[in-house]
């Protein structure tokens, strides 16, 4: 069970803070799930600690904010609108009225970037900047399959910020190619510092794997240790899978809902019962949540 | 005493055997990937081969009466419950019809502990089914459950045990195990349906008699650590005196809808547990992933920590499903699993022969995005064949009562 030279050496250039070279990445692209994960694991000790951070969000229920928002709102750390309305005037109005529901201390976030630029009304810049006049404090994530760097820098440009990297569909082909991409991306637009490398779209009926899912956080934590965080979404990937990421490298969980709703089932979850993963996952939950 | 990891894994490399003390050091200090790679080295010695298996059955609850009433269990309904049931037998075939279309070579037919279902309606029907299906497996009753019937029928549990065999049994699921532990059984509230001698000792007499079983562990209640590898130990130390167990089984606690509530074991917990269960049970060849608790997820990553078999396709699932969990595989899934894991699947029996590549590379397989259900939601129906069979409860005479005088 001893680390080969190999590895060593890759996690004394991940130390410095140094991407590895393509014939690095394939290198330990060929280790087996568990050799991989216990190397992306040092990394991520080595280079961010042991501690896990978590997000804790309100998400902006569809039929618009109720009764029950100041309560949905308690221990938040963040504001989120995922729906997006069909006009532009419908959009910076439901940003506002939800800006103005919120606790100012409260950030409020919303939408993902190729959300914005698929969206019929959207034009750009302009559009950016009127979101940021309403209050909006940055734009969720940006996929880095569908967007480009240009793209995110006009986002930072017209004073919003973006919270994270994502990737819209499933990484099929090359793990490598992808981490060589998010390199490029990076090194075209540096200011987001957080990347979550699993799907966010994923078929139904063949679903990305137990092992894909893995090794995907592991050679983006292995690969791209310059990264402030690797993200995984506690909703959409449930505990097991969000918790067994931790270990394969994981430092953020994001997306944990403030509502204990029976309706997400096994996904609804106390914020002692994310600490119970993450403790139970050897790692030390972050002393206070993600405000940032 | 003090241990260290490096002879602990000289150990198990040479073939060695983990004590108590060993065994709780490493499940509670050994770095979980020193617990994966030491378990993905013993199931590599011992299926070098590179193929996981799997097995086509169909999971089917008889009943869901129950007078046990363990306080862990979302699934049972009292005697008189407007949502207990009982299947019918042409249920039941129903049930195996679709089975067979789907390349299913048996059920694993279980249920609660129901007061007025005789031990003659499980001979009659085990008869049935293999009279219409002479090829077709019954994987019935777990230790518990023939304990149960042993003593409404007083009979000893051998005889029952006969009996049944010489109606069409051919094996004995695993389940009621929960912790071989009195301790924990009289705080779960099934010592009484068994205590963890008497859940052995089913199993003894089974093996005795010629049948193989399966054994499982439901960890994440009340026990501790030392108390998840007593119940291991035991195990151990049956399959050193019989060889009868094909398999170890473990799955974490659901909690919702049970009366005991609180929380379930985490994803990491499972894959540690399952790793010392790999390197604790030396004398089992097999043990299962249990996705249908874990997920797909996590359910592959067990074949990285030390298990060698995807377990069933299921088509149907109550028990689980009823404490909050409602994952599904199908059989493309379950091999899609497995090959991405860089193994080979192969459908097996209960037995572990080897049946082949999988089904729906072999013939036309709709896809199963779902598992089914005992019943339809609101089917109450009882069975007519049933008034056949004398019931021990008033409220069982009752519906008896009431199937035998219909109202016209
Ligand atoms: S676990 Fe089995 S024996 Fe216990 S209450 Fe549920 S159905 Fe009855």
């Amino acid at each position: 069970m001893t680390r080969t030279d190999l590895d060593g050496e890759l996690l004394s250039r991940a130390r410095q803070g140094h991407g590895l070279s393509a014939d690095d990445l394939h290198r330990i692209d060929q280790h087996n799930v568990l050799s991989l994960g216990m190397l992306a694991d040092e990394v991520r000790r080595s280079v961010r600690g042991p501690s896990v951070t978590v997000r804790r969000v309100a998400t902006v229920p569809s039929a618009g904010i109720g009764a029950e928002w100041a309560r949905m709102t308690e221990g938040a750390d963040e504001v989120r609108i995922s729906h997006i309305p069909d006009s532009r005037e419908a959009t910076l109005t439901l940003v506002t009225t939800v800006r103005a529901a919120t606790p100012e201390t409260l950030p409020v976030w919303g939408f993902s970037l190729e959300q914005l630029t698929r969206a019929s009304w959207f034009c750009g810049r302009g559009d950016l900047e009127a979101l940021a006049a309403s209050g909006l404090t940055g734009v969720v994530d940006a996929a880095v399959d569908v967007v480009s760097p240009t793209q995110v820098a006009e986002v930072f440009e017209a004073g919003l910020a973006v919270g994270l990297l994502s990737v819209e569909q499933p990484v099929m082909g090359d793990r490598v190619l992808f981490v060589e991409g998010l390199l490029r991306f990076l090194a075209a637009e540096s200011r987001v510092r957080r990347v979550a490398p699993l799907p966010k779209q994923v078929p139904v009926a063949t679903p990305t794997t137990g092992y894909q899912d893995v090794r995907l956080v592991a050679m983006t934590t292995i690969g791209l240790p310059m990264l402030e965080h690797v993200v995984v979404d506690w909703l959409q990937y449930g505990p097991k899978l969000a918790q067994v990421a931790l270990t394969f490298g994981a430092t953020y969980l994001d997306n944990v809902s403030t509502v204990d709703d029976p309706a997400l089932g096994r996904r609804r979850t106390h914020l002692e019962d994310v600490r119970r993963n993450i403790t139970a996952a050897g790692l030390t939950p972050a002393e206070r949540t993600d405000a940032a | 005493m003090s241990h260290s990891l490096d002879t602990l894994q000289a150990r198990l490399d040479a073939g060695g055997r983990l004590d108590a003390d060993e065994a709780l050091y490493l499940y509670r200090s050994a770095p979980t990937w020193w617990l994966g790679q030491m378990a993905d080295r013993m199931r590599q010695r011992r299926h070098p081969d590179g193929v996981v298996t799997y097995i086509i059955d169909r999971n089917v609850n008889y009943t869901n009466v129950c007078v046990a009433r363990c306080n862990f269990c979302a699934f049972y309904r009292t005697v008189g419950h407007h949502e207990g049931y009982v299947l019918s037998f042409d249920e039941i075939f129903r049930k195996i019809d679709e089975t067979l279309a789907l390349g299913g070579v048996q059920l694993l037919l279980q249920g609660g502990h129901n007061p007025d279902l005789p031990l003659q309606w499980y001979e009659d029907l085990f008869r049935a089914i293999k009279s219409r299906y002479p090829s077709f497996k019954l994987h019935a009753l777990s230790p518990p459950e023939v304990l149960h019937l042993s003593r409404m029928s007083r009979l000893s549990v051998p005889e029952v045990l006969r009996r049944l065999i010489d109606a069409g049994l051919d094996s004995v699921p695993g389940g009621g195990a929960e912790i071989l532990v009195d301790r924990v059984r009289k705080q779960l509230n099934c010592y009484s349906k068994a205590s963890a001698d008497e859940w052995l000792e089913v199993m003894r007499q089974a093996h005795l008699a010629g049948l193989r079983t399966t054994a499982t562990m439901m960890y994440g209640t009340v026990e501790t650590d030392e108390e998840r590898l007593e119940h291991m130990l035991r195990l151990r130390a049956l399959q050193d005196e019989t060889g009868g167990f094909t398999a170890f089984i473990t799955w974490s606690y659901q909690p919702e809808h049970t009366e005991r509530g609180g929380t379930e074991a985490t994803g990491i917990e499972y894959l540690r547990t399952l790793a010392i269960a790999r390197l604790v049970l030396d004398n089992f060849d097999n043990l299962q992933a249990s996705w249908v608790t874990q997920g797909g997820k996590v359910g592959q990553l067990s074949l990285a920590f030390g298990a060698n078999d995807m377990g069933s396709v299921m088509i149907e699932e109550n028990v689980v499903r009823a404490a909050g969990a409602s994952y599904c595989m199908d059989e493309v899934e379950i091999v899609r699993n497995v090959e991405d894991a860089g193994f080979r699947a192969e459908r097996r029996t209960m037995h572990y022969e080897r049946l082949g590549p999988p089904m729906f590379r072999l013939q036309e397989m709709p896809r199963q995005l779902s598992l089914a259900t005992a019943r339809a939601e609101g089917d109450t129906s009882v069975p007519e064949e049933l008034r056949q069979y004398e019931a021990r409860t008033p409220e069982g005479k009752r519906q008896r009562h009431q199937i035998s005088s219909p109202v016209a």
